[in-house]
């Protein structure tokens, strides 16, 4: 079990004043069966005209804020504790082959086949099938297919962080073998809809180490993008592959949805504002 | 541009019409399966026996005319709707039967609505599977949980065929916008005007009750004295827009797009030259899933931002709920008779083609195995335009890559997908110029929720389709007919719409607060046909110059520059034109320049299609005449007049003069043109503000022009004599010729002509004049303030009338140093300068401010 105290700052400064501002924010943290919420808030600098906390159709707490009077910056800042707790590593070899995935037309919940089905994002394409295959060989458990594809996204992809913006096809990062999580997060995915299996976006933060003897920089943590697979067996497993990992402790989930654009931690409208500049800042600090 | 074609001349040596013959084996509307008239169609029938056809074939041309002038869409520049002179007739058994179908459909995708954006149950009880509508991207999950306080639909429409043995089906079902609906109307206004005797003969029912009875519940839904409806439509670049601006000037509501909306505290405003003003009701006539760019699609403004969260938590806001087209979905087709038992406990009237869809593994192994027999479909077809509906794919037609293709796409894609097995259809008679002879066709039912209860509009449009290939509507040529329901016993009041809205119509001199788009539309509106009347008086001057020269009567050159000077102009800045290069084949290029080139801001091409786009937008503000008259204009006229430009340099000048007199009378044509819209617009417009922004941007423009044109010719001095020929070419450009030879007996002297031209605010033609008009123009509007704290715009419009007022002729004509008129050049370049300062200063008070368009921020912090 660890706890980890998280601050996810992000600052928008505009050209030319803003005349309106409309955003829609996946930061506050959703209920998940391995974490436990134990503090929650979002600081919100200028005063806001109007703000609806609600849940969304995947679960997650949404807020949708407006501002409706003149301003040149925004700030909007998370602040959560969060405790993780240790989640069992299941038996992937005891799932069922990819091939007999559904098991039955009626036997899944709605829930689960959302997350077959195309989105923006993840769609399945003969291509994507082609590139998953060689981790489905006949008769393999999906969730061991999907560790393999997990293991080879890792391996044979280049982290670049300016390869890629934020509507990159799929496609191109196949193509390019290079991206950053959120590509990787969507590059499986649609893979994994190919062969016929559930997969999920997952919106969070990853704890970061500092090099070897080095002291840990503040605001330097990034938030993070990995998936979850479902099997009859375990129901949702997740799977980083930017880092090759399997249900890790490291891990603090906020949002699920179909892709990223389900669960974009902060996106806006603006009428006005010229040019703008964004900055982020993510915190990770484990507790004692 | 289509025009009446030869297509509806009857063939020669035609004079009697031979009877009317069905296709063997094929259920026929007029003659039934017996062959003999069926006793709804009589009247029709005796009225085209007894109608010699060439009186027909004018009938029919003048159909087309007036589609053409309904329909035509300058900014698709294409108009490829048609209206056949025969209508389509139903019984009132017939109709009943499609009534209760109709109504059972409204009622059961309500149902199906309100589920599946509520408690989901036809997934959990297996009566649907979950991934036909969790793969539709008109499936709106932000929407889920909002229930629209009188259900999701409000319009509907439904395609009905019959199969070649008489059998009715249902083949596609629109429920996302109104699309349609605009040309029903349409078709039903056109067919009244030249039919309209043989209507009321036949007693076929009106449908002006039926938009009577929806705009009563409109305003009862919208509540308060004098509610403010608004129809969101899409902008005028969408296929759409015709037909929902159409419907909306008849249903008597304003059409608004989504940057005319803003949300604020979640409530939506209108923006308009007063400020802010609050919208009642919306009708929804955009796709659900460009609404609202902060929850919905993140690239598509149709709608104004937060429009989700205001409908949230206003829901009674929306008309036409948001989401509704996801039971469009063709893939529903097999699922609804068991979704009809479980929500409305009956079966239905009558079912939807056959169709597959290709997401159940059954039925994907089905069609695989026999590809052939199937016509492949998306399964959501995403426009309701009648006759637009993508055709299908047939596996037969396919070469074997293309086939390869449709495979994959089958197997990665199925859940988007449907087969269906072509059924086939019957037909109806269409007019021909021969006759009536036998065609294969598709019928559009519309439905609308009035007081709570679903009611069918009892008429519709019908499609001729290509018998075979075509399962859902959609026509290549869009052949479309009006449809008549006969023989009701219903009462039938003999009023339409557009004499019952005058009924609870009370006293009103100003019309309700002016949009802000509309407003600047006017202004350039005005703009734009001032510029072409001013461009056209100097080609039309400078022509009748040319033709002099050439007869050896005079050697100036500067109307060429004047031409130029038109051409290279450029807001920002006042050009050089010492340099230019004033021989008689710049004045050729330059008029070909001016008729011809689409690019040239300031091109006639450029000018009139900019005039057609703004008459289209602005159409609820023209008059019939106007429309006709702004649609009607082209540069076409002069251009084809022009000499080719293969002609050599030296045989041009003879080409030039054959050509000057033919190029002077299509330019005085279109001069005519526009002199009938300012003279309509001066005598019928009332003076509220859209006519003051209209005025306004006359005024503006002419000076402009005017200040232009002073300054190429009178800038520097030629000589006595050449200054004689320019005074003369000044005052015929500006239309004051006649008022000078009436005042002044003597050749022009430039002072005098600069006074009558500049200074005098008797003459409409000069400067003072319009700057005047500016000025009492801006003091009208809505912001501006008393004299003590005047607006930029009112300040610097009276700082430019009054230079010009206190201008000395004498100083204006006097010539200084190099030739030059320093005062003059000084005096015009200012007012060149500062009359698009003042246009833009306008523009940001009154108008949508281009750093008003919404911005999308898009950017992720995952790493």
């Amino acid at each position: 079990m660890s706890v980890y105290k998280i601050s996810h700052r992000t600052e928008y400064v505009y050209g030319s004043p803003v005349i309106q501002s409309n955003h829609l924010l996946h930061l506050s943290p959703r209920v998940v069966a391995s974490q436990r919420i134990l503090s929650h808030e979002l600081v919100i600098d200028p005063e806001l005209t109007t703000r609806h906390d609600r849940v969304d159709y995947f679960g997650n707490p949404t807020t949708l804020i407006s501002l409706e009077h003149e301003h040149t910056e925004l700030s909007v800042h998370s602040l959560s504790k969060i405790e993780v707790q240790e989640a069992a590593q299941p038996d992937f070899l005891a799932t069922t082959p990819w091939q007999d995935f559904p098991p039955g037309r009626q036997a899944l919940p709605a829930e689960v086949i959302q997350f077959v089905c195309p989105s923006r994002y993840a769609k399945a394409s003969s291509l994507l099938f082609e590139f998953a295959r060689p981790s489905f060989p006949n008769g393999m458990p999906m969730l061991e297919g999907a560790r393999l594809l997990t293991q080879r996204i890792f391996e044979e992809f280049r982290f670049d962080n300016t390869a890629t913006d934020v509507s990159t096809p799929v496609e191109q990062v196949l193509e390019q073998r290079s991206g950053v999580c959120q590509d990787f997060a969507h590059l499986q995915i649609a893979a994994l809809r190919s062969v016929g299996l559930p997969a999920r976006y997952v919106s969070g933060y990853i704890l970061t180490h500092p090099p070897e003897g080095e002291e840990k920089l503040e605001g330097t943590d990034a938030s993070h993008a990995w998936i979850s697979v479902w099997a009859p067996e375990t129901g949702w497993v997740d799977f980083d592959p930017t880092n090759n990992l399997v249900n890790s402790q490291e891990h603090i989930a906020i949002a699920y949805g179909r892709d990223f654009e389900d669960v974009s931690p902060i996106s806006g409208v603006l009428l006005g504002g010229g040019n703008h500049t964004v900055s982020v800042a993510v915190d990770v600090r484990p507790q004692d | 541009m289509n025009t009446p074609s030869a297509a509806t001349a009857p063939a020669a040596g035609q004079t009697s019409e031979p009877p009317y013959r069905a296709l063997p084996g094929i259920y026929d509307e007029m003659t039934g399966n017996s062959g003999e008239v069926a006793p709804a169609w009589k009247a029709c029938a005796d009225w085209f026996e007894l109608t010699d056809l060439a009186v027909q074939s004018r009938y029919a041309q003048k159909i087309e005319r007036l589609v053409f002038e309904n329909f035509f869409d300058p900014q698709r520049g294409r108009q490829s709707w048609r209206l056949d002179l025969f209508p389509l007739v139903y019984d009132s058994q017939t109709w009943a039967l499609i009534e209760r179908a109709a109504i059972q459909r409204a009622q059961l995708y309500n149902a199906i609505l309100a589920d599946l954006y509520g408690p989901q149950e036809v997934f959990s009880t297996g009566l649907l599977p979950p991934a036909l509508i969790q793969s539709d991207e008109s499936f709106l999950r932000p929407l889920h949980g909002l229930v629209p306080p009188k259900g999701h639909l409000t319009f509907l429409a439904l395609d009905f065929a019959r199969d070649p043995q008489g059998n009715w089906r249902i083949i596609d079902t629109h429920t996302e916008t109104p699309a349609g609906h605009g040309f029903a109307l349409a078709n039903r206004m056109v067919l009244s005007e030249v039919a309209g005797r043989l209507f009321r003969r036949s007693k076929a029912m009106r449908i002006g009750p039926f938009y009577q009875n929806l705009i009563n519940d409109l305003l009862n839904r919208a509540g308060g004295d004098d509610p403010l409806i608004a129809v969101l439509a899409p902008s005028p670049g969408d296929s759409a827009f015709v037909g929902h601006s159409f419907m909306a000037r008849y249903m008597r509501q304003k059409r608004v797009q989504g940057s005319d909306l803003r949300v604020v505290g979640n409530r939506v405003y209108l923006k308009t030259i007063d400020g802010l003003k609050k919208i009642d009701l919306l009708v929804r006539a955009i796709e659900g899933h460009r609404a609202d760019p902060l929850e919905l699609a993140p690239d598509a403004f149709d709608g104004p931002v937060g429009l989700v969260e205001a409908c949230r938590q206003n829901p009674e806001i929306m008309v036409n709920a948001l989401g509704t087209a996801v039971v469009e979905n063709r893939g529903l087709s097999g699922y609804l008779e068991t979704l009809s038992q479980h929500f409305l406990k009956q079966s239905l009237i009558i079912h939807d083609t056959p169709r597959l869809w290709l997401g159940d593994p059954q039925a994907r192994e089905q069609v695989l195995a026999e590809l052939d027999d199937h016509i492949i479909h998306n399964a959501q077809e995403g426009t309701g335009s009648p006759g637009e509906a993508a055709q299908g794919r047939s596996a037969s037609a396919l070469s074997p890559e293309g086939r390869a293709e449709l495979e994959a796409e089958i197997r990665f894609r199925n859940p988007l997908l449907v087969a269906e097995r072509p059924v086939g259809f019957a037909t109806a008679p269409a007019w021909t110029p021969n006759g009536l002879m036998p065609e294969h066709y598709a019928l559009r039912v519309y439905v609308s929720s009035i007081d709570g209860e679903f009611q069918v509009m009892p008429g519709g449009l019908a499609l001729s389709v290509d018998d075979g290939t075509t399962v859902a509507l959609s026509s290549t040529d869009a052949r479309s007919r009006d449809v008549w329901v006969v023989g009701g016993d219903r009462h039938v009041p003999n009023i339409s719409l557009r004499r019952i809205a005058a009924q609870s119509a009370s006293v009103q001199r100003r019309s309700a607060g002016l949009e802000s788009r509309t407003a600047d539309n006017l202004f350039w509106l005005g703009r734009y046909c001032e510029r072409a009347d001013g461009t056209l008086r100097i080609i039309r001057q400078a022509l009748e110059r040319s033709a002099a020269d050439l007869l050896a009567l005079s050697t100036s050159q500067r109307p060429i520059k004047a031409l130029r000077a038109i051409l290279e102009r450029d807001e920002a800045s006042v050009h050089d034109l010492s340099e230019v290069d004033a021989e008689v084949d710049t004045l050729w290029s330059s008029l070909n320049e001016l008729c011809t080139s689409a690019e040239r801001m300031q091109g006639l091409p450029k000018i009139f299609e900019s005039i057609r786009n703004i008459a289209v937008q602005c159409r609820d503000r023209l008059s019939e005449d106007s429309w006709r008259v702004l649609t009607g204009l082209s540069a076409e006229r002069v251009a084809v007049q022009l000499p080719a430009p293969t002609v050599d340099k030296d045989a041009l000048p003879s080409a030039a003069i054959t050509n000057a007199l033919d190029i002077i009378e299509a330019a005085e044509d279109l001069l005519d043109r526009l002199g009938a819209f300012a003279g309509m617009t001066h005598e019928n417009m009332t003076r509220n503000n859209g006519w003051l922004f209209m005025d306004l941007g006359r005024r503006v423009e002419r000076a402009h022009q005017l200040a232009t044109l002073l300054l190429s010719l009178f800038e520097t001095s030629e000589g006595e004599d050449l200054d004689s020929d320019d005074m003369f070419f000044a005052l015929q450009a500006a239309d004051s010729y006649i008022t000078f030879r009436s005042r002044y007996r003597f050749a022009p002297e430039l002072h005098l002509v600069l006074d009558l031209l500049i200074i005098d605010e008797t003459n409409p033609r000069s400067l003072a004049y319009q700057l005047a008009l500016i000025s009492q123009h801006i003091g009208k509007l809505p912001k501006s303030a008393d004299d003590a704290v005047r607006t930029p715009e009112q300040r610097l419009a009276l700082d430019l009338l009054t230079k010009v007022r206190l201008a000395d002729v004498r100083e204006l004509s006097e010539v200084t140093a190099n030739r030059n008129r320093k005062a003059l050049v000084e005096l015009l370049q200012e007012l060149i300068l500062e009359l698009p300062r003042l246009s833009e200063l306008v523009s940001r008070q009154y108008f949508s401010l281009a750093d008003e368009q919404p911005q999308r921020l898009h950017f992720s912090s995952h790493r």
